[in-house]
């Protein structure tokens, strides 16, 4: 009873359709008897829960996919009541401390060490004493918080394992990474999807075509369009062959809402270069940001519009000035300033070329 | 209620010193007709009418005060004893002259000593007045506005204008003669609006508030209240069928608490007031100062809502502030009381009235809601407010009118005698952000001094620094202007609200500029302006004050001979506000989700994936055929996966319209069209939506009697290994039962209610051999 992108999920390592030499890594690590720390991290959609879960499911069997969400509340040093969502099975527990933002160093001394201290005791098979902790979001932990996790790794790691999910691991201290095994997991290629989209299709009924040709060169089509995001492309499938009585190569691609806004906006950038163009764009931007779209993903995809739109010798300046732009974006805290400043100097920079 | 009755009077005017009146006014005339009605609530305000009465000597001032018959008035009325056989008059007379010593009232005629008679005739009452009475009813139904309310403005205004032109000078509103003896009063407890008509801006607002409260009338007012009658119901319905799907069958507004939010000093509080009691309620507010722990205030609230006070007059429950931590307690009292009338109300419209009415004593005794109750709060987003705040109809406060709100100013400065010019008044306003509380006590305190002591002392706001920075005197040395620039900024010492307002101006000034390279350069200064003010945040020490150079090179860059004229500086609020807003919404979607999704699913990306397309999932392009069946099921399964539930609303033009809870739609889709696209076509699948989830949720109830009579098989066995492997079993058992359910439509029920129904051992496949 769900989107196809949870039914369809693969639920043990046999399972998984890509990173065949990934998967029978897991698998030897499952098998081994101890098991490490983890960090995984990959780009988004590229399966690391998926993995993640399945290994679970190798280690403790098919209980840790009976989930629940519990919610506990934590309180600061300043008194203050938080709030704290909690998915856990019997075998493990998935927080997001970066929920709480600044905050989080609480969740990971008090919820970490409550569990840490409390033995597992299983009476049926006695296979591994300990509890998984999947921490979500690792890259965007405080350095507090990291801090204090890092001891608590070690001291207690008798009875709790960690599992670090992240995109990237830049965020992430030097003396975690050293704690934990690193598994990356690349995102996907094209001809993954289309394989998976393909085994998808024998499970459940989506008006394709019949030819293999074109059923393939469909399924490439929405592969393609979804970025290489596996999460992506599965409910775009759903929601294509919700939408369509068939689906053929030419049925039209769904192009989400904020991505053709971005589009114009670098359209508009490129075409018209002055005082009044930044001034629309900066209204255009902060409807971006105040609908959720976070500003590191609004300079990726305006420079990658960008540089596709202008000639050889701004491309590698646009290039620069995005990354001058996306550390000072990681730096700073007022995302409009720079983005704006982002469009001034890409503007400066095509003029120049031209 | 009882109606506010409109009378008119005739008003002869036997022996007139026109002098009074001033030459030429229209008044003047021998014989006039006035209709003057203004509503009192108050006690207090009566008797310091009489009293003016009395005592003080206004000039040429008259007014007729028609004192509406309610019962509520009826006790101040015969303490100012006026006797009159049914309706009650006062007349007030304002004079030059000194203290009015008697007056006798005979039969509707005033003797004065001066040898003045007036007579007040009463006029027929004819039957198109009733009609305007019926009218006036029926209006009020539709807008929530007294129709004698508005009279009594615009007789107010017209009494205003009158006054303006005998004396030339105050206009003062009438209200506000009042408050005008009392010099030692804070001036923002003195100017508090006492009326409706005092507000300055939100008069949508306002007007919805009063509607509101006056939906309540029906079980406040009227004593021996009884539900709605079906057919009530239809003409109700035929008359406004624009108006609301929901009717609550005593007549009460759909949501029975109303939340106001907004920044302070708007006059959140003084509305909320000025209302209720307006609406012949009294007040009973329960602030931040009381104690408001759990158990404590849960009887007071109780007794307050369900006995009478003194006066007579209902309570309608004021609870201000109540966003803050430590209000869980109190917001839970008042969801309880909620959540009971909500259970009661159902248990009435399962019962028949007659019998729901009998059943009163003991334990059973209905909770019904039978009280206003308004919540105050800054913040509609504090998680205290989580449970209350979709039973709320919820009131956005926003700023007033910056000429609205320098229209009451220049008023309340002309009545303190203050002179201050627009220009200043202006800069109070922004100073404040529109602030009214705090704009008096600056005016109060502030402007006590005389003008040349006040710009010495109070530094430039940061609004005017930003205007000055645009600015270039072509008097003055570039380094000079320079300098002057600096050493203002220096004193002011909110470095970051003045670069962000340079940042939110500097594409509204014109600049001298080749090639773009301003903008591109002081978006460098830019990040080293948001560095620096971080580190207030960070514990290795406050650089913020670097921030001021920033301003300076906006002015070293965009200063401009041109820039002569002020500008208005935009804020970014709003696009905050509506950031808090989805995120929140998107919070409140991602803890909803079901355990396996919300694991698989980063918050991040609901907006940036997830969202837009679940838009396409959810209405899928139906034609009815059988393929369509298989949609209509995913639909429902993404549905039920994302937690959503379907409600009916309506849009800005009053359509019924069927949306998702929560409302997400604002969040997927930026151009306002395509909002309104998605809406229709939600509004066009959902029904079919809705009839899936009926046929799921009777499935379901088959799942779990099925399940009831699997346990019942292995009940002698009790060792623990079979206790697990029942669990086991009832999973597999529960797998094999929905396998069938797709293909055969068969059900089978044991019989309820007998748990010895299965004695002997038999297995799901027995039953099917």
């Amino acid at each position: 009873m769900s989107l196809w992108v949870d039914k369809y999920r693969p639920t043990n390592l046999s399972q998984l359709d890509y990173h065949s030499s990934v998967s029978a890594r897991l698998s030897a690590l499952s098998t081994s008897g101890d098991f490490p720390h983890l960090l995984v991290y990959g780009p988004s959609g590229a399966g690391k829960k998926t993995r993640v879960l399945s290994i679970l499911n190798e280690l403790f069997g098919s209980g840790v996919n009976k989930m629940k969400i519990d919610v506990r509340t934590f309180t600061t040093s300043t008194n203050k009541k938080l709030e704290f969502n909690i998915v856990s099975s019997s075998y493990h527990l998935e927080i997001t401390p970066s929920d709480l933002g600044n905050n989080d160093r609480v969740v990971i001394q008090d919820l970490l060490k409550e569990i840490a201290s409390t033995e597992q005791v299983d009476f049926s098979t006695g296979k591994h004493r300990f509890k998984v902790i999947i921490i979500n979001e690792a890259d965007s932990l405080s350095k507090d918080a990291q801090a204090a996790l890092r001891r608590t790794m070690e001291k207690y790691s008798r009875n709790i394992r960690l599992i670090l999910i992240s995109n990237t691991t830049s965020n992430i201290i030097p003396p975690i990474k050293s704690r934990t095994l690193l598994i990356r997991i690349p995102a996907p290629s094209v001809n993954d999807i289309v394989q998976v989209l393909n085994k998808l299709s024998s499970k459940q009924e989506i008006p394709l075509p019949e030819s293999e040709t074109e059923r393939v060169e469909t399924l490439r089509k929405i592969a393609e369009s979804s970025e290489r995001n596996l999460r992506r492309a599965l409910l775009l499938i759903e929601a294509l062959s919700m939408q369509n009585e068939k689906l053929t190569p030419t049925t039209p691609m769904i192009q989400l809402d904020w991505e053709s806004v971005i589009k114009k906006l670098a359209f508009n950038i490129n075409r018209e270069r002055n005082v009044s163009r930044i001034s629309q764009s900066r209204s255009t931007l902060y409807e971006l940001l105040s609908h959720c779209i976070p500003a590191r993903i609004i300079l990726k995809k305006l420079t990658f519009e960008l540089i596709q739109l202008v000639n050889f010798k701004a491309k590698s300046q646009i290039i620069e000035i995005a990354a001058i732009f996306d550390e000072r974006l990681s730096l700073g805290s007022k995302a409009i300033y720079h983005l704006e400043g982002f469009v001034a100097k890409s503007m400066v920079a095509i003029e120049d070329s031209v | 209620m009882s109606q506010i009755p409109k009378v008119n009077f005739n008003i002869h005017y036997l022996d007139f010193n026109n002098s009074l009146l001033g030459s030429g006014s229209k008044e003047s005339s021998p014989s006039h007709e006035t209709s003057v009605s203004e509503t009192y609530q108050d006690k207090e305000n009566d008797f310091e009418g009489l009293e003016d009465f009395n005592k003080d000597s206004y000039e040429g001032l008259i007014e007729t005060k028609q004192i509406n018959k309610s019962k509520n008035n009826r006790n101040d009325i015969t303490e100012a004893k006026i006797e009159h056989d049914n309706i009650e008059v006062q007349h007030i007379l304002k004079f030059t002259t000194p203290a009015v010593e008697e007056i006798k009232y005979k039969d509707k005629e005033i003797d004065l000593p001066y040898g003045r008679r007036y007579i007040l005739k009463r006029k027929r009452r004819k039957t198109k007045s009733l009609n305007s009475i019926e009218l006036s009813r029926q209006e009020k139904q539709s807008y929530g506005m007294n129709l004698n309310d508005l009279y009594a403005k615009l007789e107010v205004e017209r009494l205003q204008e009158n006054t303006e032109s005998v004396k030339g000078g105050s206009n003062n509103t009438v209200s506000y003669l009042k408050s005008m003896s009392n010099p030692d009063i804070l001036w923002a407890e003195k100017w508090r609006p006492k009326t409706f008509f005092d507000f300055v801006g939100n008069e949508s607002t306002n007007r919805k508030i009063l509607k509101w409260i006056k939906q309540w009338d029906r079980v406040v007012f009227d004593k021996n209240f009884k539900p709605i009658t079906t057919e009530e119901q239809h003409s109700n319905k035929s008359n406004n069928s624009a108006f609301s799907r929901f009717s609550d069958p005593f007549g009460r507004p759909e949501r029975k608490v109303l939340l106001i939010h907004g920044p302070p000093g708007l006059g959140k509080t003084t509305v909320a007031h000025v209302i209720a009691k307006q609406a012949g309620y009294e007040v009973m507010e329960v602030n931040a100062s009381d104690e408001r722990s759990g158990q404590r205030v849960r009887e007071k609230v109780r007794n307050s809502l369900s006995t009478s006070t003194f006066s007579g007059k209902p309570v309608c429950l004021i609870a201000d502030e109540v966003d803050g931590a430590a209000e869980f307690g109190f917001i839970k009292v008042l969801s309880d009381i909620l959540q009971d009338d909500a259970k009661t109300l159902q248990k009435f419209q399962n019962t028949e009235s007659s019998k729901f009415f009998k059943d009163k004593s003991g334990k059973n005794k209905p909770k019904l809601l039978l009280r206003p109750i308004i919540a105050i709060c800054n913040d509609l987003y504090s998680p205290a407010l989580e449970k209350l705040r979709f039973n709320c109809e919820i009131i956005t406060f926003q700023q007033a009118t910056e000429r609205a709100l320098l229209e009451r100013l220049k008023l309340i400065c002309k009545a303190e005698k203050k002179v201050l010019t627009n220009q200043q008044l202006k800069e109070i306003i922004l100073l404040t952000d529109f602030d009214i509380r705090s704009c008096l006590n600056i005016l109060q305190f502030g402007g006590l001094d005389t003008k040349n002591s006040r710009k010495k002392d109070t530094q430039a706001s940061w609004y005017s620094i930003v205007n000055e920075i645009f600015k270039r005197d072509p008097h003055k040395q570039k380094s000079q202007q320079f300098k002057e620039i600096a050493n203002m900024i220096g004193v002011n010492t909110n470095f970051d609200k003045i670069v962000h307002g340079c940042f939110q101006a500097y594409h509204d000034i014109h600049y001298q500029d080749i090639r773009l390279t301003k903008p591109s350069k002081i978006s460098d200064w830019l990040f080293f302006s948001d560095i620096m003010s971080r580190t207030q945040f960070e514990s290795s020490g406050d650089l913020s004050h670097y921030t001021s150079q920033v301003a300076l090179k906006f002015f070293d860059l965009f200063c401009d001979l041109t820039n002569r004229q002020s500008i208005k500086i935009q804020s970014d609020y709003e696009h905050f506000e509506r950031r808090k807003n989805n995120a929140n919404t998107i919070r409140i979607l991602f803890n909803h989700t079901s355990p396996q999704l919300r694991s698989l699913l980063r918050i991040e990306t609901l907006p940036l994936e997830v969202l837009s397309l679940l838009d396409y999932i959810l209405t899928p392009d139906t034609k009815l055929n059988s393929k369509d069946i298989a949609k209509l099921k995913n639909s429902v399964a993404a549905l039920g996966a994302f937690g959503l539930r379907i409600q009916h609303s309506k849009d800005e033009n009053y359509n019924n319209i069927l949306i998702t809870y929560p409302q997400y739609t604002t969040i997927s889709k930026f151009d306002k069209a395509l909002i309104k696209r998605q809406q229709q076509r939600q509004t066009q699948s959902f029904p079919g939506l809705l009839k899936e989830l009926e046929r799921k949720k009777l499935t379901k109830r088959t799942y779990t009697q099925m399940k009831e009579g699997e346990e019942l098989e292995d009940q002698g066995e009790t060792s623990f290994q079979v206790l697990k492997d029942q669990y086991e079993k009832i999973a597999v058992a529960e797998q094999n039962a929905k396998k069938p359910k797709t293909k055969i439509k068969v059900w089978v029920k044991y019989h309820e209610g007998f748990s010895n129904a299965v004695r002997k051992n038999v297995k799901w496949s027995n039953l099917w051999q």
